[in-house]
């Protein structure tokens, strides 16, 4: 990016902030959300360039589309820890596992793809169990600083 | 291994591959904290903090921290918050923790809620930073996490087999180690003692504890954690919580976010991730995955949730 482009980005956002008026209560993200889709369902300019004018909600800026439309939100989740993935091709995420004590734990949606499986399957995995009270070589440690 | 100073803790980056990366990943940890800290006078978080009110061409390092900050006061619903920068400086934590340490601090004015993050504006094309007036930034334990996580990144990206970045207990582990990493969880009550152990190829170990960074203000304890919407500290039974996620920056932001969960909705707010917390009398509440986190003690002494 030009030091002209970020200049004429930063203007156009100025005019957009000064456009927005009364602080808004950070709180009301989801009021946010609620009047985008009003907005689109009555399909009034007017409603639609308050909003798009109101919506800088978190860090949603991130790449703000061509005229009076409202800025996306990227409601993407980070993703999950790997245990024996992406490797050997097929990528295999830890998946939900049902404790020894029997309470199975439920991530929720998506976000699990996989759960523990046979050797030999890139896709799968396979780990011995480890007693953590057994072995006390760790590479790091972690307890708050 | 390079284990030093940083971030007001101690740090350490150990690299499977060309030592010169362990060099290089220091130089750069450096450099991100002289970009993030809010005891360094000049650091582009301060001086964001010092004018607010106006948009300022920030480093896509700092752009990255502060859209990282206010991704997660979003996914977290505001229980995570970076806003909290005057309820912690309120509250006496006004110095690098060094000085802080073992003193009494005397304030008179009040803790209240944080504004939060739902005006601050990122352009990340632009590499643009816009605060409010007033609204003020504490990366805290979030900048030591995505500060591990990024250059955990750029170190697999450079070559390295492996890389684990930890700093002050908040870590991330990457590449493709010839085993998996094992993270031992310190006991809070008895330093030294590990109760359990994360194990994982990649991702992020975060902790939290009520009982570290903790000083006197007008004769009453404190400590570094902060509720946001009172400015106060957590009315939390636990003493800690580690998460473990898909980084370093994520579990951090998530350890925040469960100290204010009542831990029957903690499988909610985790949406798939670890964690584990530890009570005042020991008890343990653990969700998630237990091929992630494994404890050393009978299933029976740790309520799953």
């Amino acid at each position: 990016m030009t030091d002209d482009e970020r200049l004429q980005r930063v203007a156009s956002l100025t005019t957009r902030r000064a456009a927005a008026g009364p602080i808004m209560n950070v709180r009301a993200d989801r009021l946010t959300r609620v009047l985008m889709t009003a907005s689109c369902a009555v399909s009034v300019a007017g409603a639609g360039a308050l909003i798009a004018n109101r919506h800088v909600v978190p860090a949603t800026v991130t790449k703000q589309p061509a005229g009076d439309q409202p800025m996306r939100i990227d409601d993407s989740l980070p993703p999950l820890a790997t245990l024996d993935g992406g490797r050997g091709g097929g990528e295999s995420r830890v998946g939900p596992q049902e404790s020894e004590s029997g309470v199975a734990t439920e991530p929720i949606g998506e976000r699990s793809e996989i759960s523990p499986g046979s050797s030999g399957d890139p896709g799968t995995t396979s780990v011995d169990p480890v007693d953590a009270s057994s072995d006390t070589e760790v590479d790091a440690i972690t307890g708050g600083s | 291994m390079s284990r030093f100073e940083l971030m007001g803790t101690t740090a350490q980056v150990k690299v499977v591959g060309d030592p010169d990366l362990e060099r290089q990943a220091v130089a750069r940890l450096h450099e991100l904290e002289r970009r993030w800290s809010r005891f360094v006078p000049d650091s582009e978080i301060s001086q964001l903090n010092d004018v607010t009110g106006r948009p300022r061409v920030v480093s896509p390092d700092t752009c990255k921290l502060v859209h990282t900050a206010c991704t997660a006061w979003r996914l977290t619903r505001g229980l995570f918050d970076p806003t909290v920068f005057d309820a912690v400086v309120a509250s006496g934590y006004d110095r690098p923790w060094t000085h802080l340490a073992g003193s009494s601090v005397l304030r008179t004015e009040g803790m209240s809620a944080s504004p939060g993050c739902g005006e601050i504006v990122v352009d990340v094309e632009s590499s643009l930073v816009w605060l409010p007036r007033n609204v003020r930034l504490d990366p805290g334990g979030l900048g030591k996490g995505l500060a591990a996580d990024i250059v955990a990144e750029e170190l697999i990206a450079k070559g390295a087999e492996a890389a684990l970045v930890e700093i002050g207990g908040d870590l991330r582990v990457a590449g493709a180690p010839r085993r998996h990493w094992k993270i031992g969880i310190e006991h809070p009550h008895w330093p030294g003692t590990i109760v359990g152990s994360c194990h994982l190829d990649d991702g992020g170990v975060a902790t939290s504890s009520r009982l570290k960074r903790r000083w006197v203000l007008n004769n009453g304890e404190r400590h570094h954690l902060v509720d946001p919407s009172t400015g106060q500290n957590p009315s939390s039974d636990l003493d800690t919580v580690t998460v473990v996620a898909g980084t370093a920056w994520w579990a951090e932001a998530l350890t925040k976010a469960l100290f204010l969960t009542p831990t029957h909705q903690w499988s909610k707010m985790l949406r798939g991730n670890t964690a584990l917390g530890i009570d005042a009398e020991g008890a343990m509440t653990s969700s998630g995955n237990r091929r992630i986190l494994r404890l050393a003690m009978r299933d029976s002494e740790v309520v799953d949730v």
